[in-house]
This record gives C-alpha cells, sequence and structure tokens, in this order.
C-alpha cells in the first residue's frame, strides 16, 4: 500500500479503476474470502473458484459502493452470494436443506455406545472443530458457518438462501447436534488409539 | 419437564432466556446439562474461528488473466508494497524476525520431507518444541518479536495496533491448538497440515507487517 493509503482511499481509487488498488484490497480482504468459501464448500479447489469469482464481481461492481456498510460486511455479503449461487447450482441447497438426521431418542440426548459421556469443553480444540465442520453435511455447513461462524442472522440467512427463520433455526439446531455427535466420535476414535 | 420437552426448546431456549421449569429439568438432568455445554462450547468456539486460509497465488493470477481478458484493465504491474527485501535498513530487527520465522518453517518442512514412516512421529512433536526454544515462534501467547512487530506498526499507523495484535494473538491461540494436536497424534497428516498452515500464517503476519514498514 502507498504511505498512507487507507482502505477508503484504495477503494475510491478501485473505484476509479485502478488496478494497484484493486490489488490492495484482494490483499486485504483475500484470506476472509477464501476462509468463508472454503468452509462453506468443503473443497479447495471450489474455494479457489469462488474466491477468484467473488472479487471479480467487486470489480464489476465496486462503482455501486456506496458506504452504506462497511466495505468488509458488503464485499463479504458479495462473496456469500456467490457460494450460494454456486450451491443452488449445483442442488445441493434444497437436498440439503431437507436432510433429515438419523432418528433421535425421543427420551434424551442420544448416548453414543463406546463415547465417553462428557462435556466437550477442554478436550476439544479448533483443529478438531475445523475438521468436523468439514464433515458436516453441505447444508448443514452452510448454516453453521453463516450464523454461528461469521455471524449472519437468521432474518439475514433466511433472505441469502430463501428459506424461512424457522427453517434457518431448525437446521442451525440440527448442525449443532450433527457437529457434537461428530467431535463426541472424533475424541471417542482419538482415545480408542492411545 | 422431562427429556424429551425440554429438547424441544432447546433450539430457542438456547437463543433466551430458561424459564423456571427449563431450569430446574438442568439441575436434575446430568445428560441434558452437558448437552447445552456442548452446544454452548461448540457456538462459542465457532466465533473464534480464524479466517485461517490463504488462497493460493494462482487465484490471484486467475483475476487479473480475467480482468485483462475483458479488457477492464491492462497489464498490472508488481506493486512496490509486494517486493520485499530483507536488507531494508529501515526495520533490521523485523526482517531478521520475519527471515527467522520463515527459516524455521521451512526447517520444519524439510525435516518433514526427510523422514517417513515412524520417524514423522518422533519429528512432529519435536519440531515444536525446537521452535519454542527459538523463541522466535513461540505459540502460546505473544514474544518479544510480536510486541516489537505490533510497536513498529502502531509507531507508523496506530489505527492498525488493535488489528496487528488481534492477529497475532488469534494465529499465536492456532499455532497451540495445532501443536497440541500433533503431540496429541503424531501420525495425523491433517493435524500436521494444520500445524504447517499455522506456522504459515504466523509468517505471513511478519510479512505483512515487513511489507507495510518498507512502504
Amino acid at each position: 500500500m502507498a504511505p498512507g493509503l487507507s482502505e477508503a482511499e484504495a477503494i475510491s481509487r478501485a473505484q476509479r479503476g485502478d488496478a494497484d488498488s484493486f490489488e490492495i484490497l484482494y490483499g486485504l480482504h483475500k484470506r476472509r474470502v477464501y476462509s468463508l468459501c472454503l468452509r462453506m464448500t468443503g473443497n479447495s479447489a471450489e474455494a479457489e473458484d469462488l474466491t477468484q469469482e467473488a472479487f471479480l464481481q467487486l470489480y464489476r461492481k465496486i462503482g455501486t459502493f456506496r458506504g452504506e456498510s462497511a466495505f468488509s460486511t458488503w464485499l463479504h455479503r458479495m462473496a456469500v452470494n456467490v457460494v450460494l449461487m454456486h450451491l443452488r447450482k449445483k442442488s445441493l441447497n434444497q437436498v440439503s436443506l431437507d436432510e433429515t438426521l438419523e432418528p433421535q431418542q425421543e427420551d434424551g440426548p442420544r448416548k453414543d455406545l463406546g463415547v465417553e459421556d462428557s462435556s466437550l469443553a477442554g478436550s476439544i480444540d479448533r483443529v478438531h472443530l475445523e475438521r468436523a465442520i468439514e464433515s458436516l453435511p453441505p447444508g448443514y455447513r452452510m448454516i453453521f458457518v453463516l450464523h454461528d461462524v461469521e455471524g449472519f442472522e437468521h432474518n439475514e440467512i433466511a433472505e441469502m438462501i430463501g428459506c424461512s427463520i424457522g427453517n434457518s433455526k431448525s437446521q442451525l439446531h440440527k448442525a449443532r447436534m450433527k457437529l457434537r455427535d461428530l467431535l463426541k466420535s472424533s475424541r471417542a476414535e482419538k482415545a480408542l488409539k492411545r | 419437564m422431562n427429556c424429551a420437552e425440554f429438547q424441544k426448546v432447546l433450539p430457542d431456549m438456547l437463543e433466551g432466556a430458561k424459564d423456571a421449569a427449563q431450569e430446574a429439568h438442568l439441575r436434575s438432568c446430568p445428560a441434558c446439562s452437558e448437552l447445552v455445554a456442548d452446544l454452548n462450547f461448540i457456538t462459542h468456539e465457532a466465533k473464534r474461528l480464524l479466517p485461517s486460509y490463504d488462497p493460493h497465488p494462482r487465484v490471484w493470477e486467475g483475476i487479473r488473466a480475467q480482468l485483462e481478458r475483458e479488457g477492464l484493465i491492462s497489464e498490472v504491474p508488481v506493486t512496490p508494497h509486494r517486493m520485499i527485501s530483507f536488507s531494508h535498513p529501515a526495520v533490521p530487527w523485523l526482517a531478521t524476525a520475519a527471515a527467522m520465522l520463515l527459516l524455521a518453517f521451512g526447517g520444519f518442512l524439510y525435516r518433514r520431507d526427510l523422514v517417513s514412516g515412524q520417524n514423522l512421529a518422533r519429528v512432529g512433536t519435536a519440531a515444536p518444541t525446537l521452535d519454542r526454544n527459538r523463541g522466535v515462534l513461540t505459540a502460546q501467547g505473544p514474544n518479544s518479536e510480536d510486541e516489537q512487530l505490533v510497536r513498529q506498526i502502531a509507531a507508523e499507523n496506530p489505527s492498525l495496533r488493535d488489528t496487528y495484535e488481534d492477529n497475532l494473538r488469534l494465529v499465536n491461540a492456532y499455532i497451540s491448538d495445532a501443536e497440541q494436536s500433533v503431540q496429541q497424534n503424531p501420525n495425523d497428516e491433517e493435524a500436521r497440515q494444520a500445524l504447517i498452515r499455522a506456522y504459515d500464517q504466523k509468517a505471513m503476519v511478519y510479512q505483512m507487517g515487513l511489507s507495510r514498514s518498507m512502504e
């Protein structure tokens, strides 16, 4: 970045077609956009393609950015829409939103045989959590990443993916439950190896 | 209230306050209490996940090529801030720190590639210990190089201080987690890859600081 060039100035210059400034914006935001794409798709090749598409859209649309929201929020929303469009094309979201978890016991939390019955706190780190998120079914992963990782509200998610707020809440809860199962299984497997 | 009734209202309860019946059930039911603790833990940890992954340089190359094809830009020159010289006189300590970090990380990769099979386990646990002894790669918290980086950045642009402090804190925590995973499962390739990514990210934070200081 040129001395003293703020992000706002880089945005302003990029809006006037300055490619160097656009590259600066890419450098500032590539990690967050790529991480979002990777977490939502679980596939690095797709995530690279989608990151590329998100920044191409950014270049084409940056002239319409008026600063009503933070630039990072605006870009992030654009990236989410690129990913969702991609998932729609793959029809994954429809399949996944209708996904149901395996039947659960009605009279209490499910108990997995061989899984030690103790809280996850203290025994699970971020590496395991990242891996478990990758293992979630695509629909659950999408809702979980959007809400719990990226911080979108249910009304925003419902609007973005075209479902009801109730559906978003319900899918999120199922995603968290599934994640808990995955983490407990992972911990049990680890214990067996020792 | 039994467990089934409790779990029916659980999604809403997690987002709001608990009523007396729910509180009473939680106190009397270890299974539901543990379930709530786990879900709260997952939610809390998810919020702390880093934007941990950097795209391969080919992504930018692809963007640039596409913009050129569309005639939106002509050839993009290499910008000065991307040209890193470790001999820059203004920031010798930062250059040294970044170089040591990259060398240590490179050494970790090199030794990792040299060995195979059972030896991998030994190297997997040995590398972080060695790195920790070198000081620069201390993963548990900020070290003197981290603090120096933050001071340097803050001197040039005070508004970036918090960002760099946050980045270093998060990446140190990520390294710590990844180290722990490798130590617990030395043969787990995914854990090892996570550790490599974590070191890579710290090196990148230093590189960013270095390039910023040389502008």
